[in-house]
């Protein structure tokens, strides 16, 4: 299973070579190169899915040297799967053949140097979801901006150049701080530890002991160093004004690939080494990332209701669900995480969908303003229907999709914030998660009207458009490049536990670590009036795990 | 007895070592005079690349290349003056590949008339960086790096001359006239005429000049007072001296007046080597001497007198950093991230792509200075870390090296074509009109911004890493601070520089070919031989985007060639004084058999 894994992260990149040589100025050539390497990764992605066993181990786990040296000191290229980036990875594969769909005939310019900027963005999303090496994780992070700067730059709408540019400034100005906090931790590591090592399974068993962590102050400050990338890259509030830009000007396959995963490479780094590896720090820092996620939830959704642009309010609506996905994260508990991550596909799916959804109308109409059109449900009704659908999963109709992940990761916030925080923060937390609720109203508000004013009422078309005879509805190609994410929508929302359960070995033991982390750090401080309701915080309750607590550390080969 | 004595009798060994070297200056001799007798300059290129594939030849043939021993690895097999180990042979191999690229990036019609004498010079300002690689002296150490700095005045002069004297072309040695050339004419913007272009390389010459020779005397003040606390002009002589003294006075402060003194002659080193370096606060003529020049003068600039620098900076820290104390960190930290700092951000205002190559030029040096202030720090192994301070600005150097000579090379390529291509926005479009130069390009930009998976990703690893070690190691808090404060000074630039690098990649790729129709209208130079230039310039950029790309995927073999010369130049003189013996003793034959005095 390794090596289908290592073609699996490695197939686009041959794809892309093939594309650009076969497709320089030859469209179907380069997309129909583009489809079935997308597809084949799908396919090998799919098997890699279905035979991952579960459980804390990591999966189809390989490591090659990389910068040489001696011995085990040095960069590996360590591959493997563990339940935090197994639908993450599988994502990823999925909505890149979206992608490809949803740009067969929109992409006439280049089309060879797009189709392999699409495939080599890929292979950064599939390597950074199962790099298992500190520093090869920072270079799928960091080398996914290089396609997207290009592809948001060179097809993107009228400001695609500040655009492009202001979306890799923000993200590499973060992502630096970031790769210095990996790198204390490695040499921190080193120091406590004796040995040097890059491998994130060593360091995050090693971490699990509270004697290798680093002491509070030092701990804050990587905490905060490598918040820096992940909040720009989530974004968190105050960090997200790169993503509306970005978003709007993204072409249609960027957008989808941009909100449906990379910003989870965010908060996956976020669960990954601030919870996994500075639990305290995370104690010390939850009030203040929690505001900024509820301020993000509510500011997000304020700032939808007033836009013209389809594709803007869609880009704002996921700095309010990103803030969600935060929340659960933040929880520090089994069903947070639990939730968070189930929110972060859920997210991709339906946020993924949107924007291919508004790809397809831009594709008709050559507008995006809300205002140009209206009751198109009587024009188009597929694209309604799967427009609709899309937007019921994001505001959470329970029996869809997003229904199942806000419940998990609110039942999470909640019994963080009645059963375990530190009297001071107390009323804090619980005023922030119910605030966040709120949120959810605010999101069902913008969206419907969205889908309202879009697709019912009476029929307005762009005057500019000439022959509106022509305009028809989905293709059966375009209708191919929804479905399956359409069938997830249902699938999950119906049936969580598909998704859940696979991930609950690795996600429960980082919260289980990180949340007895944050309990004992809290009590240590000697937190006046700590409460905490025995037997519920420190093991949690899990939906789908097995129950019992973990103490064993995640281990690979 | 003084073995410094015996160390400068120069024999046959020595000779043979610096082969290499000497067939370069021979070869430049030898053009020289034949340039004289040819007629054109057709062969001159050929030429100049035959020199340096036979200086390649000798280097590889040499005895020592083949034997890994570790007395070899030590840097302290050597024969005369010349050190022979992996630190000097690894940097004479860097010099010498990136000799073939300065010849293959000069442009058709260079230096005019004058063409034989420009490719010698060039061959020896590859010469010369080779010498300083291998010296072990202080004189021959000055001597190398005059040999680089003299050619590299009459280069400067050179560059801009050839386009205003008429090219002859090789069909039938028909001078071309001079209102067909490009710039012909003032009229279009930003294109200096060819009174104005010598008169500006006159300019950039004789500000060169002038600073120069002023670093060159600060940096000879410097020698002296290394010689004046060791009493020898030998590095592991002046080292075993230095560090026998602070040893038995019990540390620097209760050491001799003249040892004492020892900081302020690595002050006025640094300071003079910061010309070559271009770095603050010697960096005020990069700017304006790469402008005035031209594409590939400027590319054989921003390298070769940096590489010198470093190499003999490495050299000189090495052996005297016992005696420098926190001194020696204090200075290169201040200066590293003044230097990164200051080039970065004046580097975003400028709309000349070589001011602002120049700019980067100057971060560039700063970020080298990081390494060196790693290596010079409170810990000198950097608590385990993946790779020491040298290493990592040695192999930082190649890869910034390749990447600069290779956008260089690409602006050679891309004014042959449209004429001189010198504003940002000129570059528009290329991507459409030249893809692998666009693409190229855009690899060098992003290695210099140190994106992964490219060789200045490699490079920043290496020196950042080196910063956080010795700030998360056990060293007294105010040392690990600094060290910090290096580190974020050196992240928070990679993020500003990205705002200039990605410009310029930027205007290839999203804009449309404007400012280049302006440009279709001059004819290319020099009829079809113009063409084999430019096919040239194009290799150079070409093989330069190949080698940071698989640098980049496959750093392993670079990373430790660069670990194996850190450790080769940093070995015994401070750790282990039982070595200095034994260096500094001439072993004259290839079986490193000790000569008895």
């Amino acid at each position: 299973m390794e090596r289908v894994l290592w073609i699996t992260v490695l197939l686009p990149l041959a794809g892309a070579v093939l594309a650009m040589l076969l497709g320089w100025s030859n469209a179907p050539a380069a997309r129909w190169t583009a489809l079935v390497a997308s597809l084949t990764v799908l396919l090998l992605a799919t098997w890699i899915l279905g035979t991952y066993p579960g459980g804390e181990m990591v999966f189809a786990f390989s490591s090659l040297p990389w910068s040489g040296g001696p011995a085990d000191v040095g960069v590996r290229l360590s591959l493997g799967l563990d339940g935090a980036g197994i639908w993450l990875f599988g994502l990823s594969s999925l909505l890149l053949v979206t992608a490809v769909l949803v740009s067969w005939e929109s992409i006439a310019d280049r089309p060879g140097l797009f189709y392999a900027l699409l495939l080599i963005l890929e292979t950064g999303l599939l390597g950074v979801f199962t790099a298992q090496d500190i520093i090869l994780f920072y270079v799928f992070f960091e080398f996914t901006l290089v396609p997207l700067f290009f592809l948001i730059g060179m097809w993107g709408s009228e400001e695609r150049h500040w655009a492009a540019m202001k979306f890799f400034i923000f993200t590499l100005a973060g992502s630096v701080l970031t790769f210095l906090g990996l790198l204390v931790l490695v040499f921190w590591h080193a120091r406590t530890c004796g040995n040097m090592t890059f491998s994130m399974i060593q360091l995050t068993a090693d971490f699990a002991d509270p004697a290798a962590r680093m002491p509070l102050a030092l701990q804050t400050w990587v905490f905060l160093a490598l918040f820096a990338g992940f909040a720009i890259k989530v974004p968190l509030f105050p960090f997200h004004t790169w993503l509306p830009l970005a978003h709007v000007q993204a072409p249609t396959a960027g957008s989808v690939l941009l909100a449906g995963v990379l910003l989870k490479v965010g908060t996956y780094g976020f669960l990954r080494f601030n919870l996994g590896m500075l639990p305290e720090a995370t104690a010390v820092c939850m009030p203040w990332v929690l505001s900024l996620a509820v301020v993000g939830i509510l500011y997000g959704a304020w700032v939808c209701l007033g836009q013209q642009d389809i594709k803007r309010l869609i880009a704002y609506s996921s700095v309010s669900h990103l803030g969600y996905c935060m929340l659960g994260l933040l929880a520090v508990n089994r069903l947070g995480i639990q939730g968070g991550s189930l929110q972060m596909i859920n997210h991709g799916i339906s946020t993924g969908g949107l924007f291919a959804c508004v790809g397809m109308l831009y594709d008709r109409y050559h507008t995006r303003r809300i205002a140009d059109v209206g009751g198109l449900a009587r024009r188009l009704p597929r694209l309604a229907f799967f427009m609709l659908l899309f937007a019921l999963s994001s505001i959470g109709l329970p029996g869809l999709n997003g229904f199942a992940g806000e419940f998990v990761l609110l039942l999470g916030a909640f019994e963080r914030a009645w059963t375990a925080v530190p009297a001071d923060w107390m009323l804090l937390c619980r005023v922030l998660v119910v605030a966040a609720v709120g949120g959810i109203v605010l999101g069902a508000w913008y969206m419907l009207w969205l889908v309202q004013r879009v697709f019912f009422g009476p029929l307005r078309e762009p005057l500019s458009q000439q022959d509106h005879a022509r305009i028809g509805d989905l293709s059966l190609r375009e209708v191919a490049a929804l479905a399956p994410l359409a069938v997830l929508v249902v699938w999950i929302g119906l049936m969580p536990s598909t998704v859940l359960v696979p991930m609950s070995g690795t996600l429960d033991s980082i919260a289980d670590r990180a949340g007895a982390a944050v309990a004992e750090s809290w009590q240590r401080s000697g937190e006046v009036g700590f409460r905490q309701v025995a037997g519920i915080s420190r093991d949690g309750v899990s939906l789908a795990g097995t129950g019992e607590r973990r103490d064993d550390v995640m281990s690979g080969k | 007895m003084n073995p410094s004595y015996d160390v400068l009798t120069v024999s046959g060994r020595t000779v043979q070592q610096l082969l290499p070297e000497a067939a370069l200056v021979l070869a430049a001799v030898l053009l020289m005079l034949g340039g004289a007798f040819m007629k054109g300059a057709a062969l001159c290129r050929p030429l100049a690349l035959l020199a340096l594939a036979l200086a390649a030849l000798f280097l590889a043939g040499q005895p020592a290349a083949a034997d890994p021993t570790a007395q070899f690895a030590r840097e302290s097999w050597r024969v005369g003056p010349v050190f022979v180990g992996d630190y000097s042979l690894l940097l004479r191999w860097v010099a010498l590949v990136l000799g073939g690229f300065y010849v293959l990036m000069v442009p058709p019609g260079a230096g005019g008339l004058l063409a034989a004498e420009y490719f010698g010079t060039l061959l020896l300002v590859v010469s010369g960086t080779m010498l300083v690689c291998s010296a072990g002296d202080l004189v021959f150490l000055f001597l190398g790096l005059e040999l680089i700095s003299i050619p590299t005045y009459v280069i400067l002069y050179l560059a801009r001359t050839g386009e205003s004297a008429p090219v002859v072309d090789d069909g039938g040695g028909v001078p071309v006239d001079s209102w067909y050339m490009p710039g012909g004419s003032d009229e279009r913007p930003g294109s200096p005429g060819p009174v104005k272009a010598a008169r500006w390389a006159e300019e950039a010459t004789v500000k060169y000049f002038f600073l120069s020779l002023l670093s060159s005397s600060l940096l000879l003040y410097g020698f002296s007072f290394l010689y004046g606390a060791a009493g020898s002009m030998d590095l592991p002589t002046i080292g075993e001296t230095l560090v026998a003294q602070v040893r038995s006075a019990g540390g620097l402060a209760s050491s001799p007046m003249l040892t004492r003194l020892v900081p302020l002659g690595f002050l006025l080193i640094v300071t003079g080597l910061a010309f070559k370096l271009a770095a603050v606060p010697f960096h005020f003529y990069a700017p304006d001497v790469y402008q005035g020049t031209s594409h590939a003068s400027a590319g054989l600039l921003a390298v070769a007198p940096k590489l010198a620098g470093l190499v003999v900076l490495i050299r000189i820290t090495a052996v005297i950093r016992p005696a420098t104390g926190d001194f020696a960190w204090q200075v290169l930290a201040v200066m590293a991230i003044v230097s990164m700092t200051w080039g970065n951000v004046m580097a975003l205002w400028q709309r000349e792509i070589r001011r602002m190559l120049a700019y980067s030029s100057i971060a560039h040096a700063g970020y080298l200075l990081i390494g060196l202030a790693v290596a010079c720090g409170p810990v000198v192994e950097a608590g385990g870390g993946p790779i020491d301070g040298f290493s990592a600005a040695i192999f930082y150097m190649i890869a910034y090296s390749l990447a600069t000579l290779g956008a260089f090379a690409a602006l050679v390529h891309l004014s042959g074509r449209d004429g001189d291509v010198r504003l940002v926005e000129q570059l528009a479009g290329v991507a459409k009109s030249a893809p692998a130069v666009a693409l190229s390009f855009a690899v060098f930009m992003l290695s210099l911004t140190g994106i992964p998976p490219l060789a200045g990703f490699w490079g920043k690893l290496g020196l950042l890493s080196g910063a956080v070690a010795v700030a998360s190691s056990e060293v007294e808090p105010s040392g690990a601070r600094w060290f910090l404060v290096l580190a974020i000074a050196g992240a928070v630039n990679a993020a500003i520089g990205a705002g200039y690098y990605l410009r310029l990649a930027g205007v290839m790729f999203f804009r449309p070919t404007a400012v280049c129709e302006a440009g279709q209208r001059h004819v290319p130079q020099g009829g079809h031989r113009a063409q084999a230039g430019r096919s040239t310039a194009w290799v150079a950029t070409v093989a330069a985007g190949f080698l940071v790309l698989s640098i980049g995927v496959v750093p392993a073999p670079f990373l430790q060639a660069a670990v194996r010369a850190g450790q080769a130049v940093s070995r015994a003189p401070r750790e282990r004084p039982a070595d200095i013996v034994t260096a500094g003793m001439p072993i004259d034959a290839v079986d490193g058999r000790a000569r008895q005095p």
